[in-house]
């Protein structure tokens, strides 16, 4: 199995953010994660990638147990994160965030002779095109609309050349239009660089165009799981979005 | 942006030529005062690379000035090695050896932890250095020290001082606009992304610390060429605080800051203390000012004048 | 075997009153830093100024009113760092502050050079207190006994206070949730400006209490900061109770230190932060 989770727990005082969350990813596919707000996705995804350390259960990336390690070590194995509240380097220009991402990825982040401006240009160019940030690329990461910090989110993410791409609501804070025209950035990426996704979000018609399998989380529990038309179809996940929160 | 490409290669030449005429027209002391101006330049700067592009407040950068110079002191006295620039490449590893030990204790640590456990060390070393008297003097520390050959006259010491600077300053430069000075000021803007971009944050705080406190060690050797001599006075903090000033004077966001942090504290000092001898006090209101009025430094208000923004890291 | 112990005893005891003074030192600083979030590392510049303070007015009008007055004084002083400085830089952050602080130190330590020279300056034992008295057979230090029994009361004062009055739990809530104290109505910036001045006259009767058996000069601010500092790191930031245990831990380890490595006895403390750093980050007893 490309990616595990096995019974997973984390508490916070005697609140149960993750309750035995078991899950899996095949190897290509884009998977959602869906749950109203505070069902724990986020909670989950820094579990997953190293932000903060599962009280019991296993991950298992491509058969090796990732549970518990750092950050730094669970996106060198290829696992590569996008925030859901923009997590970029806002004093650094579009370019530069882009590149130091690219140089830590080469292993280059120790390399004090060259000038960095000058490495890899074409790489960071390809990149820059891909998230349709080009003509950005000299402004300030904290200068740039809400859309535009969401691209270089994903950006940088990809950046790290992920096997595993972990999507933390890619559209949140969007306008229509906006939520659209990056889903189909994100969409001919995935296809351009056929790499598995992980995609938590709470708005169903992003998931609905876009995923392969769905999981559903709600309280911190898995509570269903399915292809599109199975998940469309499910009463307890009718019951979970229509019965309370959206 | 070949505008300011051509600003910083102007002014710089501007600035070489009048740094290189100086001699020939200023007195002795004037000559000595610009020689110190170069020397805490250089302090600055290798702090700037820790604080403007890593983001470690280090408030113990005077125990590496001290290593150096006591280094520098004892092996001109103590040892059969007269050959300066043997020394002036030993005292800086020494220095850097010290911020290896330390680096290893305070990498880690949160901005303002990093801060106290630096000025900790730089105390600690403080009342080593007054108590090891066998090795440096105590109190009174390494005086007589004797430079021969080039380093004799004011206005050769000036020179030597000056080229050594501008060689660490260039070095310096390289090193920050490389990979691994980018790298460090990912880590200053967003450590958390830093970390999520696989980047090992605390190995390159570690290093960072080593190559500011090899810096920091060569402005220490100078100085006990300007001063013939090692004193305890440099390890205690306000050592360290006046680098930290220099570089917030100057502006941390600029590596040209500390070199105008330092030519503006030390000439203010001069001036000042010609007529009163209430500096200290007036010293503190200036630096109570720069953080309440512009936290930017000198270099940050220049920017705002000519329409940048002033916290855009670099020249 | 009789005489080692009673050294030992009154090295212990000599260790706890001066874990004592650190402690209502650092307190001062502590609570500064867990309520308002700032880093005051001039405090131990006001230190400074309390014990400068207490020589001419112990002088003047002797130690009993001293203990009164010097705070009082103390507490004005601090009102007008924070209204005139402190205040607006609360939300600059840790590196801004310190270098306020900085800039603090030199305007105060420049202010006492001016005012009372650079000789240094010996405490003068209160009568009362002069000589020891024999405990089970030990001899203390009278003036030893003195200074824990009046900084326990202090510290019961203060945690009664911070517990059981009504202030103390408005201190508190605005620790917790400023935001939302300030949205009850409460005046947040006049509950800061009473915990700075708190703060500073704690280290002012610190001062007090430690003139009789203190020899000051300029530098002591250097040296009582990092004491203090590592003391609130070591305890936790925010905590009283981490600082009194690890103020007293200190104390007594320097006191006993002399007994063996006399010359670098003082640096123990630093081998102690090092060490708590390394296996705990945040401190014995942080709030995080």
């Amino acid at each position: 199995m490309f990616f595990e989770v096995v019974n997973l727990q984390k508490s916070f005082g005697g609140l149960k953010a993750t309750n035995n969350v078991s899950l899996h990813i095949k190897q290509g596919d884009i998977c959602s994660l869906i749950g109203p707000n505070g069902a724990g996705k986020t909670t989950f995804f820094n579990l997953i990638t190293g932000h903060i350390k599962p009280d019991a259960g296993q991950v298992l990336f491509q058969g090796e147990d990732i549970t518990g390690k750092p950050a730094m070590a669970i996106t060198r194995k290829g696992i590569a994160r996008s925030f859901q509240i923009v997590n970029i380097f806002p004093q650094l220009t579009v370019y530069e965030n882009i590149m130091v991402a690219v140089l830590s990825q080469k292993r280059r982040s120790f390399n004090f002779l060259h000038p960095a401006k000058k490495i890899e240009t074409g790489e960071i160019d390809r990149l820059l095109e891909s998230i349709g940030l080009t003509r950005q690329k000299n402004m300030l990461g904290g200068q740039l609309s809400h859309g535009n910090q969401k691209r270089l989110e994903v950006g940088i993410a990809l950046a790290m050349k992920p096997k595993l791409l972990a999507l933390d609501e890619p559209t949140s804070g969007m306008a229509v239009e906006e939520k659209a025209a990056i889903l189909e950035t994100i969409k001919s990426l995935i296809r351009a660089t056929g790499c598995t996704v992980l995609l938590c979000e709470h708005d169903m018609s992003v998931i609905f165009e876009v995923s392969d399998y769905i999981w559903v989380l709600h309280n911190g529990a898995i509570v269903a799981n399915g292809t599109i038309e199975e998940i469309k179809n499910n009463e307890v996940v009718q019951r979970v979005y229509l019965g309370g929160r959206a | 942006m070949p505008g300011r490409g051509k600003f910083i290669w102007v002014s710089s030449g501007v600035a070489a030529v009048i740094l290189i005429a100086l001699p020939f027209v200023l007195s002795r002391f004037w000559v000595g005062i610009f020689t110190e101006i170069l020397i805490m330049a250089l302090a600055g700067m290798s702090l700037n690379f820790l604080l403007g592009y890593a983001g470690c407040l280090s408030f113990g950068h005077g125990a590496f000035f001290a290593t150096a110079a006591y280094t520098t002191a004892i092996l001109m006295t103590k040892t059969g090695l007269s050959q300066y620039l043997i020394v002036l490449l030993l005292a800086p590893i020494m220095a850097a050896l010290l911020g290896a030990i330390i680096g290893v204790l305070v990498s880690r640590l949160y901005a303002f932890y990093y801060a106290i456990m630096t000025c900790a060390f730089t105390m600690v070393l403080w009342s080593v250095i007054r108590r090891w008297r066998d090795m440096t003097g105590g109190d009174s520390g390494i005086v007589g020290v004797k430079f021969r050959g080039l380093l004799e006259g004011t206005n050769d010491v000036y020179f030597f001082t000056l080229a050594i600077v501008v060689v660490c300053a260039v070095i310096l430069w390289v090193i920050g606009n490389s990979p691994f000075g980018w790298t460090l000021r990912a880590i200053r803007e967003n450590p958390v992304r830093s970390s999520f971009t696989s980047i090992d944050v605390v190995k390159h705080r570690y290093l960072a610390l080593i190559v500011s406190s090899f810096f920091c060690g060569v402005a220490g050797s100078l100085h006990v060429i300007y001063t013939f001599g090692a004193f305890p006075e440099l390890a205690f903090w306000t050592k360290s605080g006046d680098i930290v000033t220099i570089c917030i004077l100057g502006g941390i966001n600029s590596f040209f800051g500390p070199i105008i942090g330092s030519m503006v504290l030390i000439l203010l000092e001069t001036f000042i203390t010609s007529y009163t001898l209430y500096w200290p006090f007036i010293l503190g209101v200036i630096i109570c000012a720069v953080v309440l009025l512009m936290p930017q430094g000198i270099m940050g208000l220049a920017r705002v004048f000519s329409g940048k923004k002033p916290e855009e890291m670099s020249s | 075997m009789d005489i080692d112990l009673s050294l030992f005893v009154s090295l212990v005891a000599s260790g706890i009153a001066r874990g004592m003074i650190y402690f209502l030192l650092s307190c001062g600083l502590t609570i500064i830093f867990g309520v308002l979030g700032v880093v005051n590392f001039a405090h131990g510049a006001f230190y400074m100024v309390a014990f400068y303070l207490t020589c001419s007015m112990a002088d003047a009008v002797g130690f009993w009113p001293s203990l009164i007055l010097v705070p009082a004084a103390m507490a004005i002083i601090g009102a007008v760092a924070e209204m005139g400085l402190f205040r607006r830089i609360y939300k600059a952050g840790h590196v801004l502050q310190l270098l306020l602080s900085v800039g603090v130190i030199h305007i105060i330590s420049d202010v006492v050079r001016i005012a009372w020279g650079l000789d240094p300056r010996n405490g003068v034992m209160p009568a009362l207190f002069t000589g020891s008295i024999d405990l089970f057979g030990i001899g203390m230090s009278k003036y030893n006994l003195f200074i824990i029994g009046i900084s326990a009361v202090i510290a019961g004062v203060l945690i009664v206070m911070l517990y059981k009055t009504k202030l103390g739990s408005i201190i508190r809530a605005c620790v917790f949730d400023e935001e939302m104290t300030r949205g009850v109505g409460i005046n947040v910036s006049r509950v800061f400006l009473l915990v700075f001045m708190g703060g500073i006259a704690l280290a002012a009767i610190a001062a007090v209490i430690a003139f009789p058996i203190t020899s000051g000069s300029l530098g002591m601010d250097a040296q009582m900061i990092i004491i203090a500092f590592c003391v609130s790191i070591i305890g936790g930031v925010g905590s009283i109770g981490g600082a009194l245990i690890s103020a007293l831990i200190i104390g007594v380890v320097e006191s006993l230190g002399i007994l063996i490595l006399p010359t670098y006895a003082d640096s123990f403390i630093y081998l102690i932060v090092v060490a708590v750093l390394f296996i705990r980050p945040q401190g014995l007893f942080s709030l995080e």
